[in-house]
């Protein structure tokens, strides 16, 4: 097997008593963008600082290309990292700022220059190169920013959410340009996003993290349509979980039953025996609605308690007959067919093929 | 009257008696130091009205007599050493600070600013004391020392002030792309704290510039200027204190002003 461009093993980190890392094993190839996703205190801006060697493991191994980096000093990798907020220095120009790596490396005047000039064209700030960094808007330091990291040709790019100081509108228009930066130079992406979206229209590994612990990694598909874990189901998109016991097993399908009816689900991989607890993942986007109350093989019957409006999508909230919430996403003029109103009750239903079994 | 308008007119009152009670304190504070002014410039000996004219003689009278340039260029010197010196201290001190987080950090911060709260009188004496069993008392080298006790604080502050304007990930961003620790600190720290090292300078040579009782007590033959003065006040009634007093006060006043100049200045163009 080649060596991965970054792999970590068994790592661990942890800050007097609160363990930020808690054991990590992970493989990160050359060519990847691999994004890690979590809920805030997850561990991933911390499993990036460790990667960068802005904090030292406590257990493990961090290896670059096979080669264990774990006493190396941040200024002896070469393994820039663009900061949310963009860590740029007030006292030195655009240009200053864009050749510090490679004045650091000890490259001289004339070939930094050619250099830092290439790279404010490639991200399309050329015309900025001797102006103050205070002069420039969020979007243009974040080319600064991105220049500086590249100007050393590395071969890994560390990124800290770095388009969380943008507003909306940039933040989409940069997603793009650096998907197609990260293809068109061919170098590893580590990618670190509170955004789910974000990771998911970028990146080629997603990397799920919980409590310091890695839930689930894989393709953005895998783990939105194959969730492993009850958290990762509840993180990634929107789904609903409805939990209860193994009644009948045939070739393919399971019956479950729950405390808001019974369902059957393609029984996948799992092996299932007759009392399991176990729990299906209807995703929000994969069921009909309709007014009237004909029963039909997996349904539910909600009443509307709640909506919220996301452009051309609507989210429903209903509530099932055990009082748990089942959300329900459509297109707008669908919803608007049904003419429901706030209090009616709605059918929910749905095909199995659509919906899956959680490992357990 | 109208409520409105009796309120405008009795904030009005306020600000206006608020306003000439403020001049008349700054009067009262800037007074003695004109007239100082004033009269070094007249021709008279004596400091009284009316104006007998304008004359540089007293200046001129200071330059001819050389233990006055003496004791100048000896409070130069010690101003020039004290601010390299304590401007060096005060940074360091100012780092580390930044940089490291230890158990006692508190109890050292509040040892280190200590010196300018003890009355200069107890200080003089204790420096005097204890310089002279090391062999520093009665001597220029002596209140050297001592100024930059007692000014290292001064520029530790205004350091300080500077440094946590700074965004700590300024200097993680500095290792990140190559620049060791020591590099970054030359390359980043520096650079950016510089105005606050300059302001630092400036102001604590205007401290040791200023100083008197802590001199007083330490200085043996080797007179700092303010100590000379002391001793002209104290031998005769000469305009010539009045032209030193001007001088001193015009250094004294220019260094401060340069500083805080600077400061505000930086203060307002922060990225």
């Amino acid at each position: 097997m080649t060596d991965a461009a970054i792999e970590l093993s068994e790592v661990v980190k942890a800050f007097g008593n609160r363990i930020a890392v808690g054991g990590i094993s992970l493989r990160i190839e050359e060519g990847d963008f691999a994004a890690f996703i979590g809920p805030s205190g997850c561990g991933k801006t911390t499993t990036l600082r460790l990667i960068a060697g802005l904090e030292r493991p406590s257990e493990g191994d961090i290896l670059c290309r096979g080669r264990r980096i774990n006493d190396d000093k941040p200024w002896q990798r070469n393994l820039p990292l663009v900061w949310q907020n963009f860590a740029l220095f007030p006292f030195l120009t655009v240009q200053q700022n864009v050749e510090f790596g490679l004045r650091m490396k000890g490259v001289d005047k004339a070939t930094r220059l050619k250099s830092v000039r290439r790279w404010l064209e490639r991200v399309g700030i050329a015309e900025f190169a001797g102006r103050s960094i205070t002069e420039l808007s969020g979007g243009q330091k974040q080319r600064v920013a991105l220049a500086r990291s590249l100007v050393t040709e590395p071969s890994i790019l560390l990124l800290d959410e770095p388009l969380g100081s943008l507003d909306a509108h940039l933040r989409i228009l940069m997603q793009s340009e650096l998907k197609a930066l990260q293809r068109e130079l061919g170098i590893t992406f580590i990618y670190v996003t509170h955004n789910q979206s974000e990771a998911f229209a970028m990146a080629n590994k997603v990397v799920i993290m919980k409590d310091g612990k890695v839930e689930q990694i894989g393709s953005p598909q895998e783990v939105y349509r194959s969730p492993q874990s009850r958290f990762v189901a509840e993180f990634v998109g929107t789904n609903n979980l409805l939990s209860g016991k193994v009644v009948d097993v045939a070739r393919d399908r399971v019956k479950i039953s729950t405390g808001v009816g019974d369902f059957v689900a393609p029984i996948g991989l799992r092996k299932c025996v007759l009392g399991d607890p176990t729990t299906i993942v209807v995703s929000a986007d994969v069921v009909s609605l309709s007014a009237d109350e004909a029963a039909s093989e997996n349904c539910v019957v909600g009443k509307i308690m709640g909506e919220e409006f996301i452009g051309s999508v609507i989210t429903l909230f209903l509530e099932l007959s055990d009082g748990s919430v089942f959300r329900v996403q459509k297109q707008q003029h669908e919803v608007a067919r049904l003419q429901a109103q706030f209090g009616s009750k709605l059918n929910v239903h749905w095909g199995p093929e659509s919906t899956y079994l959680l490992p357990h | 009257m109208v409520l409105a308008g009796g309120l405008e007119m009795g904030e009005r009152l306020t600000t206006l008696i608020q306003r000439v009670y403020v001049l008349f304190c700054l009067a009262f504070i800037f007074c003695p130091i004109v007239t100082l002014i004033v009269f070094s410039f007249n021709v008279d000996r004596f400091p009284s009205l009316p104006w007998k004219g304008f004359s540089l003689a007293w200046y001129q009278a200071l330059f001819e007599d050389p233990t006055i340039i003496d004791a100048f260029q000896n409070t130069l010197t010690v101003g020039i050493c004290v601010a390299l010196v304590s401007t060096f201290l005060g940074f360091t001190a100012a780092y580390f600070d930044f940089r490291w987080d230890f158990a006692w950090k508190r109890a050292y911060l509040a040892i280190v600013i200590l010196p300018p709260t003890i009355p200069f009188l107890i200080l003089g004496l204790a420096l005097l004391l204890f310089l002279s069993r090391i062999g520093l008392g009665s001597s220029l080298t002596g209140v050297f020392v001592s100024h930059v006790v007692i000014c290292t604080p001064f520029a530790l502050a205004i350091i300080r002030m500077r440094l946590a304007e700074m965004d700590k990930g300024l200097e993680e961003a500095a290792w990140n792309l190559g620049a060791s620790e020591w590099r970054s600190v030359l390359v980043v720290i520096l650079p950016f704290v510089l105005p606050a090292l300059v302001a630092a300078a400036l102001i604590t040579m205007a401290v040791s510039f200023d100083e008197f009782m802590i001199a007083w007590f330490v200085s043996g033959l080797d007179q700092t200027l303010p100590v000379k003065i002391l001793l002209l006040l104290q031998g005769q009634v000469s305009p010539r204190i009045n032209a030193i007093g001007t001088i001193v006060f015009a250094v004294s006043f220019t260094l401060v002003a340069i500083a805080q100049i600077i400061l505000l200045l930086t203060r307002r163009d922060n990225a």
